[in-house]
């Protein structure tokens, strides 16, 4: 009764131009988040309910609706086209991961033909024609891509790729229904099989494809639906990630799927464009579940006007998690109080803790708890590592968002660089283990041995802290830059830095460089569009300035403009890029060493 | 409306002079002249999410979706011009 009541309210207060429904909650299936023998057969469940995934455009509006029924019977009969081509079990497809509907058919159709899909990245920057391709191009040889498939929007850039490659078929959806249905009948991947290959969002130049099977994934799925997220009938999903990304696809697509819930999807060009959508969205539909990166939030808080203020209802929102390797308290408190009179609850925040490696998560804060921030003393933790617990107005006073308890199937160690365990509250790398954690990646044994302990545990490569079952990151391990013994926290400058009206969140990157004598040294490249010498020897002043305040450290300050610093797939800053261009750009110069402004006062 | 390459290209300059307005009034410095020749990352050191707010711009003034994809050969003001006259004379 109460379900039937809030679809006639949506329908009456949202009613599409174009008459198309999106779809609703599931009243007579019920929720089933464990059990399945692979991804094939949670769909087969799916299919029985009413729920599935929908697709708005540019402007807001309903586009497709992709039913679960309806993914079933256009999944089988694309397996069986794809059966027809005879290619080996286990063979690669790339899929180029617009937000389209094409993605969910031919991902699905790889688990019921035996195929493994690799979502491909979609996004291409202006003027990155080259870029593009060649990122593209990498990632399909690393897999030993045999069919690759892309979207209208897409086909040119593939057809470059594709004449170099030796591939069995590619082309658009429309070329792939063209095939002969195969009569065979279809043996649906399961068990051990692979279930896809991620390309991990730190590997844009040198590509790694993480190996999850369907027992892993599924595993996590179940986790992440009673534990993490404790996912009801009444849930529904919201998102603007992309699907070439672990977020996007696995908590997006899968998650939804194998709890029989419907997901409601803009491009992410459409949030970049148009923000405000994504609340829009999640107030016409209800949504509970939604996903971003801390900036995801703040470029929505940014945008808003005060007038969009009482536009929404979000008060249905009830997780809206936030993700990737570092949480901003700040621009989340914004975006909370400017819109809590939309009814946003910023206990909605829920931090959350994972990698590819592991299929998407590893914890969650606790639900309906917002942000909890742990203060510990900097300065003693810079000097041992100790993350000794202070008030939040203590002069040393540090914090990071606490990331919950890792869920129940995981086991963490958190170790010295000698490979001891640590106690709690001090840092270490995190290690970790368990039946989501992957096999390896992709016919790489190099950097699987790299990642993993002789005794079979994960290396994630993040530093942080434990406080019995939770997790506090602080920073990626391979980052640190160790200064006299001291270790300093590249997150940590970058946010000082940003803390200058001058200083973009996001346009500053921190990392060590090595000295003649064998000490590191820290330089700050630090984007910015001023070209007056005068304004920038000032912004550069008050950048020396700050890091003595804050760090007692001389650091090397690189000004460069905006876009210069090189982010992954996912829009992740990457340091060990952006310490590579910054070599580069010596090079060019023909220096030894780039002195700008009053860094060379420190090595003169 | 007259949809030739060259008139496209002036509403273009005028949008973007307009856009970055309130930039070049904080910041006198940055000031500079558009051209069709202007590049709009390294010239005018548009990132990504500004191409994006700037794009929607000209989408609302010329009411046209421009695909992002038809933008990765586009570096000047001129190459956006053609690629936008192209979506306007579609």
């Amino acid at each position: 009764m109460n379900e039937n009541s809030e679809v006639e309210q949506l329908q009456a207060t949202n009613p599409p131009a174009n008459h198309l429904q999106p779809t609703s909650v599931n009243c007579d299936l019920a929720l089933k988040s464990d059990g399945f023998s692979g991804l094939a057969d949670a769909l087969v469940y799916a299919a029985q309910g009413t729920s599935g995934f929908n697709f708005y455009d540019h402007s807001g509006q309903l586009e497709t609706v992709l039913s679960y029924k309806q993914l079933l019977a256009d999944a089988q009969t694309l397996a069986r086209r794809l059966a027809g081509l005879g290619c080996p079990w286990g063979s690669r497809v790339g899929i180029v991961a617009e937000t389209d509907p094409m993605f969910h058919r031919f991902f699905f159709a790889c688990q019921f033909a035996g195929l493994v899909p690799v979502a491909v990245p979609a996004g291409i920057q202006l003027g990155a024609h080259k870029a593009y391709v060649g990122q593209i191009r990498r990632m399909l040889e690393s897999c030993g891509a045999t069919i690759a498939v892309a979207p209208e929007s897409h086909a040119g850039f593939l057809a470059e790729v594709a004449r170099s490659l030796k591939l069995v078929m590619s082309g658009t959806p429309a070329d792939f229904d063209l095939l002969p249905e195969s009569n065979k009948e279809l043996v649906p991947s399961s068990g051990d099989d692979i279930a896809y290959l991620q390309y991990t969002s730190g590997s844009t130049r040198f590509p790694r494809g993480v190996e999850i099977s369907q027992t892993t994934v599924l595993n996590n799925l179940s986790e992440i639906a009673a534990h993490g997220l404790k996912l009801t009938r009444n849930d529904r999903f919201v998102s603007w990630l992309p699907f070439y990304h672990d977020m996007g696809m696995i908590g997006f697509i899968l998650v939804p799927l194998s709890c029989q819930l419907s997901a409601d999807y803009l491009a992410s060009r459409t949030f970049a464009m148009r923000p405000r959508l994504w609340l829009k969205l999640i107030s016409d539909n209800r949504a509970t579940i939604s996903s971003s990166p801390t900036f995801g939030y703040a470029l929505c808080a940014r945008r808003l006007r005060p007038s969009d203020y009482e536009r929404y209802d979000l008060s249905t929102w009830r997780a809206a998690c936030v993700g990737a390797e570092q949480i901003k308290p700040e621009p989340l408190r914004a975006f909370a109080q400017n819109l809590a009179p939309c009814g946003f609850n910023a206990r909605a925040f829920t931090a959350c803790y994972g990698m590819a490696e592991t299929v998407l998560a590893v914890s969650f804060a606790p639900l309906d708890c917002g942000l909890q921030v742990d203060y510990v003393d900097s300065e003693l933790m810079t000097t041992t590592g100790a993350a000794q617990s202070v008030a939040a107005s203590h002069e040393n006073a540090a914090g990071y968002v606490d990331c919950g308890a890792v869920m129940p199937g995981f086991e963490i160690s958190v170790r010295d660089a000698q490979g001891n365990a640590l106690a709690d509250r001090v840092c270490g790398e995190i290690f970790l283990k368990g039946p989501s954690v992957m096999s390896g990646y992709f016919q790489d044994a190099e950097s699987t041995a790299a990642v993993f302990s002789k005794d079979g545990w994960l290396d994630t490569g993040d530093i942080g802290y434990r406080v019995g079952r939770h997790l506090v990151i602080t920073a990626r391990s391979k980052d640190v830059i160790i200064i006299k013994g001291r270790n300093i926290w590249p997150h940590d400058m970058e946010s000082v830095a940003e803390k200058l009206d001058e200083v973009r969140l996001g346009g500053v990157a921190a990392f060590a460089v090595p000295q003649d004598d064998g000490e590191d040294q820290a330089v700050l490249v630090v984007e910015t569009r001023d070209r007056d010498a005068e304004s920038r020897d000032e912004l550069i002043h008050s950048i020396w300035a700050l890091m003595h305040e804050n760090f007692g450290i001389n650091v090397l300050i690189d000004l460069v403009k905006p876009g210069t610093l090189p982010r992954t797939s996912s829009g992740k800053l990457s340091r060990s890029q952006s310490r590579a261009g910054y070599f580069e750009r010596l090079a060019e110069s023909g220096r030894a060493r780039l002195i700008p402004g009053i860094g060379n006062r420190r090595i003169a | 409306m007259n949809s030739t390459k060259d008139s496209i290209e002036q509403q273009i300059i005028a949008l973007l002079v307009s856009y970055l307005a309130p930039r070049w009034e904080a910041d006198p410095q940055a000031r500079t002249e558009v051209t069709g020749a202007t590049n709009l990352t390294s010239d005018l050191t548009l990132d990504s999410f500004q191409v994006m707010e700037f794009l929607m711009e000209i989408e609302d003034a010329l009411d046209i979706a421009v695909d992002m994809n038809s933008l990765s050969d586009v570096h000047t003001v001129s190459d956006l011009a053609t690629v936008v006259a192209r979506r306007v004379n579609a």
